[in-house]
């Protein structure tokens, strides 16, 4: 679970950045390559595991509001049509009978993601569990332009799991669109040994940086949102790190 | 907690250069890459030889300062397990989320990863493989490419893009000359560098081949068994401490370095900065002695 996790935290950055070509020795300039300007594409994605091993090839499409990962430790669909979304996730690929979905709808709200391809805004609501059963989690999101936050609760049996707030603390340019500025999250764990943990989270230029922190003994605690690196060359390659440990890069 | 769901939901929410070329270009090694099969690449385990590979490529008292670490994380997770038995001076509330000792070693693991990449010929991943070979003419793939290539980052040819990109750590590598005076200031200057936590440098070899100090290995490798023997079996970092429990002291990069190159290999996730990796390898550079 953790080398997907790592894989997905960084994922999360990956579905963010911009244009601009990069050069010896010099900053961003001009988009070149297909789809530049956007993150669609195929991408070939080098993951290291959350405390250390050997690296692993995964190829990752993003579509328009679409996305599919082939790894060799699982795979993953997302699809969506007007403002209903559907993931399923089989983990591992060669076991179907292992196949995770989450469904949700939308009531749609104006936000901007830059160069990602994935239309966010408005609010949400998602289910999610074992392929064919019954639902096992429970979850709301609100995306806008001052505040983006979310909580799951899981339904059997019946008890709270996370909540987060993400609140804007400063605009500033990206490529991100309305992501761009500074934001401060606060990610609280329900229930017996939870607690909150804030995190500052930059969007600047064609890069996320997250605040300090990650895993422990590659275990993630706190907030999942820590130790997030992620940068877009502006052409077609991506790279960064997750939770402190794990690194990452992709080639369009 | 399901933390693959947890980033799922988060990814639905919030959803060169200094290498400077060298004077005299080199003609090679070349990589040959050639479109593969679409099958799935497998997990591998971590190569015993790219741990020696990977404190070759470090400061010389790394496998000691990576020991005391180990050491003190293995403590510390001995405590965490048994806390009616020690003191851990931890309050309930922060008691499971106490500063790891090992992330004092997190600049090794660049180098570990970027180790396993260097000694990963033939490499490959679903429609890709990628050789490594001192020239192209036994070789019949589509694209064969110099190693070093001021500006790879460019490549408009999305085959040899993708290749060099599997071939990353030495495909991207900074290939300096230094005259014989300033050969030894500048890998001092480039290993000052590259262990800051900051730094998007993960190797720097001033030679092809080595061998790491073995009393400090010794007691690395026998660190690293204790650290096995107090982690679960499903922690995720036991392959690497597996494979530093029995790493070799000799290590050999494969490619030929003469007496006065130095090769400096970035980070995995520098890749996308390049211009950043290449900007520290001219600030250390110019920090030693002019050759």
């Amino acid at each position: 679970m953790g080398k997907r996790t790592a894989l997905l935290c960084a994922l999360w950055g990956a579905l963010s950045a911009s244009c601009g070509n990069t050069s010896s020795g010099s900053g961003s300039s001009a988009s070149t390559g297909p789809g530049a300007g956007s993150l669609a594409g195929t991408w070939q994605l080098t993951t290291t595991p959350i405390g250390g091993g050997s690296s692993v090839a995964t190829t990752l499409t993003i579509g328009q509001n679409s996305l599919s990962i082939t790894s060799p430790d699982f795979t993953l669909t997302a699809t969506r049509t007007g403002n209903n979304l559907n993931f399923i996730d089989n983990d591992p690929p060669s076991d179907p009978t292992n196949a995770a979905s989450l469904a949700a709808t939308r009531t749609a709200a104006t936000f901007n993601t830059g160069i990602l391809p994935f239309d966010l805004g408005g609010m949400w609501t998602m289910q999610a569990g074992p392929k064919g059963g019954a639902p096992t989690v429970s979850c709301t999101l609100t995306v806008n332009t001052a505040e983006i936050s979310g909580a799951c609760q899981n339904l059997s049996p019946p008890s709270p799991w996370f909540t987060f707030t993400t609140q804007r603390v400063d605009t500033g340019a990206s490529s991100f669109g309305d992501f761009g500025g500074k934001w401060t999250n606060t990610w609280t764990w329900q229930g017996t040994g939870g607690g909150s943990y804030p995190c500052s989270l930059d969007f600047t230029g064609n890069s996320i940086t997250t605040c300090a922190g990650g895993a422990v003994n590659g275990e993630v605690v706190g907030t999942p949102l820590s130790g997030i690196t992620f940068t877009f060359d502006g052409a077609n390659t991506v790279s960064g790190s997750a939770q402190g440990w794990a690194e990452f890069s992709a080639t369009r | 907690m399901n933390l693959g769901l947890v980033a799922v939901l988060g990814l639905v929410m919030l959803a060169g250069c200094s290498h400077r070329p060298t004077p005299e270009e080199r003609r090679g090694p070349f990589l040959s890459i050639s479109p593969g099969e679409e099958t799935n690449a497998a997990r591998g385990a971590v190569p015993p030889e790219s741990i020696a590979l990977a404190l070759g490529g470090l400061p010389p008292g790394e496998p000691t300062r990576l020991r005391d670490a180990l050491a003190q994380s293995t403590d510390l997770a001995v405590r965490s397990a048994a806390p009616m038995l020690f003191d851990l001076g931890l309050s309930d509330d922060d008691a499971g989320h106490a500063p790891d000792p090992l992330r004092r070693a997190l600049p090794d693991l660049p180098a570990l990863t970027a180790a396993a990449n260097v000694l990963g010929s033939p490499w490959s991943a679903p429609g890709l493989s990628v050789r490594l070979g001192p020239d192209c003419a036994a070789d019949a793939a589509p694209r064969c490419v110099p190693l070093f290539v001021p500006a790879a980052d460019r490549e408009p040819d999305p085959l040899i893009r993708r290749g060099r990109a599997l071939a990353w750590a030495l495909a991207n590598a900074a290939l300096l000359r230094a005259s014989a005076g300033a050969h030894t200031a500048l890998l001092e200057a480039l290993r000052r560098a590259q262990t800051q936590p900051s730094s998007t440098i993960a190797l720097v070899f001033g030679a092809s081949r080595g061998a790491v100090d073995e009393a400090q290995l010794e007691s690395l490798r026998d660190q690293a068994r204790q650290a096995l023997a107090h982690l679960p079996a499903e922690a995720p970092q036991r392959p690497w401490l597996h494979a530093l429990s029995g790493a070799s002291a000799t290590w050999e990069l494969p490619i030929a370095l003469d007496a006065r190159e130095v090769l400096v290999i970035p980070r995995l996730s520098a890749l996308a900065r390049l211009q950043d990796f290449h900007a520290e390898v001219d600030l250390a550079r110019d920090a030693g002695p002019h050759p």
